[in-house]
């Protein structure tokens, strides 16, 4: 492909997207801008499940170990196992809190994004079927 | 994936959103250290014979915090450096894992 001298050269990411996109017009104004598919997208459940699941259990394990670096640990953290079996404030009670986080984490991550992705389905076919409705209102006018 | 759907609605159920893991934590920042400052603050103003004698117990993770004004300001600038790496994690783990369009 020859380029016009004093041409703009396109940065990687551009030319890559001017490779993948369609250049057919018809297609292209089929097409939705980046940002208005950006509006609607929806998350990766279980990414989403495993980012939060990694941070809880490393929160649970940090103030753990924070609280077993002294001397006499605070032992009001071991309540923790009113609802994470098996955790203790020592060092097997820490790794059992980072499991138990990271469980817990996922579940809440996992449903968080679910509700979220179903949320913006459901507001999504809304505005679908209202702007198809709006469409179609006068076609007895047209007859 | 059903090619016979237009191509718009087939673009919006396949991008997948990607998070910013700079305003995550920004935003998990704000959003405890700002919980921690309001919290003190309240009991700070409520008063009373002991001042907080439960929310102090936070002192023994964050050095230097206290239910006072004084405090409010540490412990919203700790939560926030703590909030701020738990958001930037989060953003992180997430763009790693999510399925790239």
């Amino acid at each position: 492909m020859t380029r016009r001298p004093g041409a703009r050269r396109l940065p990687r990411e551009e030319d890559d997207r001017a490779m993948t996109e369609p250049t057919d017009p018809i297609e292209l104004s089929e097409r939705l801008p980046r940002s208005a598919t950006l509006l609607f997208a929806p998350l990766d459940k279980r990414a989403f499940g495993v980012a939060i699941g990694v941070a809880v259990g490393l929160v649970i394990f940090g103030v753990t170990a924070i609280d077993l670096a002294f001397p006499s640990p605070w032992e009001g953290l071991g309540l923790l196992n009113q609802y994470f079996a098996g955790y203790s404030v020592s060092w097997p009670g820490a790794f059992i809190g980072l499991a138990w986080g990271f469980a817990v984490g996922f579940c809440a991550g996992w449903f968080v994004a679910f509700v979220r992705n179903l949320v913006l389905a459901i507001s999504l076919f809304v505005l679908q079927t209202r702007a198809e409705l709006g469409e179609t209102r006068d076609f007895l006018d047209h007859i | 994936m059903n090619s016979s759907q237009p191509p718009r609605q087939e673009q919006l159920k396949t991008t997948l959103l990607k998070l910013n893991a700079r305003a995550w934590g920004i935003a998990l920042g704000l959003l405890l250290g700002l919980g921690l400052a309001l919290a003190t603050i309240v009991l700070v103003f409520r008063g009373g014979a002991s001042v907080g004698p439960h929310l102090s117990l936070l002192a023994l993770f964050l050095p230097g915090y206290s239910v006072s004004v004084a405090g409010a300001f540490i412990g919203f600038a700790y939560l926030f450096v703590i909030g701020y790496a738990i958001g930037r994690l989060i953003g992180s783990v997430y763009n790693k894992l999510a399925r790239s369009d």
